[in-house]
């Protein structure tokens, strides 16, 4: 019984090779583009945590602060949650980026001693909403002889990233459901064209099931063609333009694209591209049931 | 077997295709319903597949009321009747043998009895050549052949043919008689629809006739006409 089903859902694939490969054709085209968004969208989710994740509170220590008492500031404030990064910089390494900023102009670094500027710890969070306590909690510790934190421009780039972060996530479930629409569409178009077929099956008997099963097997064939290869194509494409984007984001450490990466990528798009496309086949096949 | 009590069938357009039909067939008989195009030939063979609904009256066949037929048990009355239609309703894309080993699939048998009984029955009409070759591939008259095959198959109690030969040469015309007289004689029922007066007259079988949807005639030895 399972051996007649498969062959005809083989049959029908085959026997309408000029539709079936319309078909894939068509869902190929709208996976590869929602992919290619996907990826980009993910690209764009990397990089906005990277911008994220560079915002700081800088805390300058008054002369009587010593090196010990920084570093165990230091140490509390790395066992703070969501504190990723502090870095210590003593007075000599202040005055040595300073030195190194303005060596082009001497003048600036006539005349000043080595030990005036502040030693500093400069703490980074994971999340922008976690920097105001951070910064809060330096508030009547003597040793802190100012507190930077540029609240504003941490809230403006906060909103930002909140902008970005739900358009990237409406556009995305926007292409999602155009896609998913131009695969139900595609298939409702091939099951049409066999509409006829549907109906001679039921004036000779044949239960509903018998009817959809293998039309149901072909949706999920077309889906997974398609899908392989979008995702064939992609996985391909990604090597040769990934050196372009690092190139533009010189500054942003983007992770490597790995080869289960990409797998998982191609595995991802033929799952979905099966449930779509046996969904799409049962959607069109039960519009044409009419016994 | 199969009664038809008062049956009419009215359009939403207004068109009458049955007004108040009555009569019945009885097992093994051979029947011809005949008229004029646009007479309801058509429309009582779809009332028995129940590809249509009546507006008012009963279809039995057997013990069982058509109309009311839903789900299995309206696959099951499909499955025991033989139904050749005019257009033949061919799958384009399977060939003769698929075609027929559809009819026996859908009945559940398996590969071993439709290996046997397909090419017993394209045979039986002349088509064990022509196995492998899609509907496009045949003749008109093979066409006709290969869908009385297909009806044959399953062996259904009565089989229904809708202007069987209407779309084909004289000759062939003359075999699917033929071949209906054989499948009679075999027991099975069977009910012609058709305006091919020159076959009704020389057969001299049981005649009903309809004209706007009435019946107007019903002979045992009928002609196409009552003159």
């Amino acid at each position: 019984m399972l051996r007649r089903i498969f062959r005809n859902a083989f049959l029908g694939i085959t026997r309408h090779s000029g539709l079936s490969l319309a078909t894939v054709l068509v869902i190929t085209l709208t996976f590869g583009a929602t992919s290619t968004f996907a990826l980009f969208a993910f690209g764009a989710e990397k990089i906005i945590d990277y911008y994220e994740s560079r915002a700081l509170v800088t805390a300058f220590f008054n002369d009587e602060a010593t090196e010990e008492q920084v570093l165990a500031l230091r140490d509390v404030l790395l066992k703070r949650p969501g504190v990723t990064e502090v870095t210590y910089t003593s007075k000599e390494q202040a005055f040595s980026i300073y030195s190194e900023q303005f060596k082009d102009k001497p003048e600036l670094l006539e005349n000043i001693p080595t030990n005036i500027l502040p030693a500093s710890l400069d703490v980074r969070t994971d999340s922008l909403d976690d920097l105001p306590a951070v910064a809060e909690s330096f508030e009547g510790n003597e040793l802190v002889e100012e507190v930077a934190f540029y609240q504003d421009v941490v809230e403006r780039f906060r909103s930002l990233v909140s902008v970005a972060r739900t358009s990237l996530l409406v556009l995305m479930g926007i292409f999602f459901f155009i896609s998913v629409v131009v695969v139900l569409i595609t298939i409702g178009l091939i099951i049409h064209s066999m509409e006829e077929e549907i109906d001679i099956m039921s004036l000779l008997g044949a239960t509903k099931s018998y009817i959809r099963i293998p039309f149901i097997i072909q949706g999920a064939v077309y889906g997974l063609v398609a899908a392989i290869i979008s995702g064939g194509l992609l996985t391909l494409a990604i090597p040769l333009l990934f050196p372009h984007v690092r190139t533009f984001f010189s500054n942003v450490p983007l992770p490597d694209p790995s080869i289960l990466f990409q797998l998982q990528l191609v595995g991802l798009e033929a799952v979905a591209g099966i449930i779509i496309g046996a969904i799409g086949s049962w959607i069109a096949v039960n519009r044409y049931l009419r016994v | 077997m199969i009664h038809f009590r008062e049956v009419s069938k009215r359009y939403p357009d207004g068109t009458v295709a049955l007004d108040k039909v009555t009569f019945s067939i009885s097992p093994g008989e051979f029947i011809f319903i005949v008229g004029p195009s646009g007479a309801g030939k058509t429309t009582l063979v779809r009332l028995l597949t129940r590809e249509e609904l009546p507006t008012e009256g009963s279809v039995q066949f057997e013990d069982r009321e058509v109309p009311s037929l839903r789900g299995r048990a309206l696959l099951h009355h499909r499955r025991e009747l033989g139904i050749v239609h005019q257009d033949y309703k061919l799958l384009p894309k399977k060939t003769a043998f698929e075609n027929v080993s559809l009819a026996l699939e859908v009945l559940g048998r398996s590969e071993e009895e439709i290996r046997e009984i397909v090419p017993h029955v394209l045979s039986l009409v002349g088509l064990e050549q022509r196995m492998d070759h899609f509907p496009r591939q045949l003749s008109g008259g093979e066409r006709q052949r290969l869908a009385f095959a297909r009806a044959l198959a399953p062996e259904p109690k009565a089989l229904v043919a809708d202007e069987p030969t209407g779309n084909v040469d004289p000759e062939s015309a003359w075999s699917a008689i033929k071949l209906l007289e054989k499948i009679n004689e075999m027991g099975t029922t069977v009910l012609v629809a058709t305006h091919a007066a020159e076959i009704v007259n020389k057969l001299g079988r049981r005649v009903v006739a309809l004209e706007d949807g009435r019946l107007v005639r019903d002979q045992k030895k009928g002609k196409y006409s009552a003159a």
